[in-house]
């Protein structure tokens, strides 16, 4: 980014303004599209303004860890494809891939999304969730794209059969989902939170703050980038983060039900 | 929930949590720390001091 672009989101805000004429508490629009990968047993691709997330889930057959035997897992993997941002390069997972999945993983636990006990099959054997997430084009706000693209193919997500030690992927039944967990992300910058930032607002923040929630209860909530932020800050972004993520759990539920 | 405050400023330098919290739960627990962290930088203080008097004492500097 260069230069100019900085001052003009830093000046535009003054006036309480954005560069692409949104509030500050303002979602860039919101499409989902969910079934679009044939092979996997739950998908979604999500598009947040030009921010671009795909979710596939696989289910397998795996062992059950040693601490929990009965329960089934969840293994939730980012990768941020080097076609999304020239930023973005080849090999292993950077720093901002492993937070982006530990998040969303942190969330869906928390809401208790998945019925972990359901997905017990027999001694030793449990079916393991494999949630993995591409990104297909970066312009800020990965964390909201994830989980809706996450939640999205999770509620869409198929249960494959299990008899006489083979995979049967024929008929499935539904994985059950048994919560909606969204998230709001806030990017500080001088001193004003802005809702959803846009790639170039999030090179400008000094500080961003994801806030996960059902309808009822926080689930979790991340910290990250670096900054400060007043305490006044968090509770408004707490706050907020109840009052839009009850849009997002509207589209959501409108995705899932079609 | 760990939390890190600047005690000066009382501003937060570090929040993550998972679970589940109400809105009411969540601030209880940040205005908490605004105490909490004031308690822990006077014991960080006196600790440093205390480490500094008696290196002073050994060398006969005070």
């Amino acid at each position: 980014m260069n230069i100019n672009t900085k001052d003009y989101i830093l000046e535009l805000l003054e006036k309480g303004m954005r560069e692409d004429k949104r509030k500050i508490d303002e979602y860039r629009k919101i499409e989902i599209r969910s079934g679009i990968i044939e092979n996997a047993e739950g998908s979604a691709d999500v598009t947040l303004g030009d921010t671009r997330v795909l979710t596939g889930i696989k289910i397998d057959v795996g062992e059950p860890m040693p601490d929990k035997p009965d329960e089934g897992n969840l293994v939730t993997s980012a990768e941020l494809l080097p076609l999304a941002s020239t930023d973005y390069d080849v090999g292993p997972p950077s720093p901002e891939a492993i937070e982006l999945a530990r998040v969303v993983d942190r969330g869906i636990r928390s809401a208790e999304v998945i019925d972990f006990p359901s997905l017990f099959i027999e001694e030793g054997k449990v079916w393991n969730v494999f949630l993995d997430i591409y990104v297909l084009n970066y312009d800020g706000n990965l964390f909201d794209a994830s989980y809706l693209a996450s939640m999205t193919a999770l509620a869409k997500c198929k249960l494959p059969k299990y008899e006489d030690g083979k995979v049967i992927r024929e008929d499935m039944k539904k994985l059950k989902a048994n919560n909606i967990v969204t998230s709001c992300t806030f990017a500080k910058i001088g001193n004003t939170l802005l809702l959803d930032p846009s790639g170039d607002e999030e090179y400008v923040m000094s500080g961003r703050i994801t806030v996960a929630n059902d309808e009822k209860k926080i689930r979790a909530i991340q910290k990250g980038h670096g900054g400060s932020f007043l305490v006044s800050e968090i509770e408004y972004a707490l706050e907020k983060s109840f009052e839009k993520s009850k849009d997002l759990r509207n589209i959501l539920n409108k995705n899932i039900s079609e | 929930m760990p939390i890190a405050i600047s005690p000066r400023n009382n501003e937060i330098l570090l929040l993550q949590m998972d679970g589940n919290l109400t809105i009411e739960e969540a601030k209880k627990a940040i205005e908490m720390v605004k105490e909490a962290g004031k308690e822990i930088h006077k014991a960080q203080v006196r600790a440093v001091k205390e480490g500094y008097e008696k290196i002073l004492e050994k060398y006969g500097l005070i």
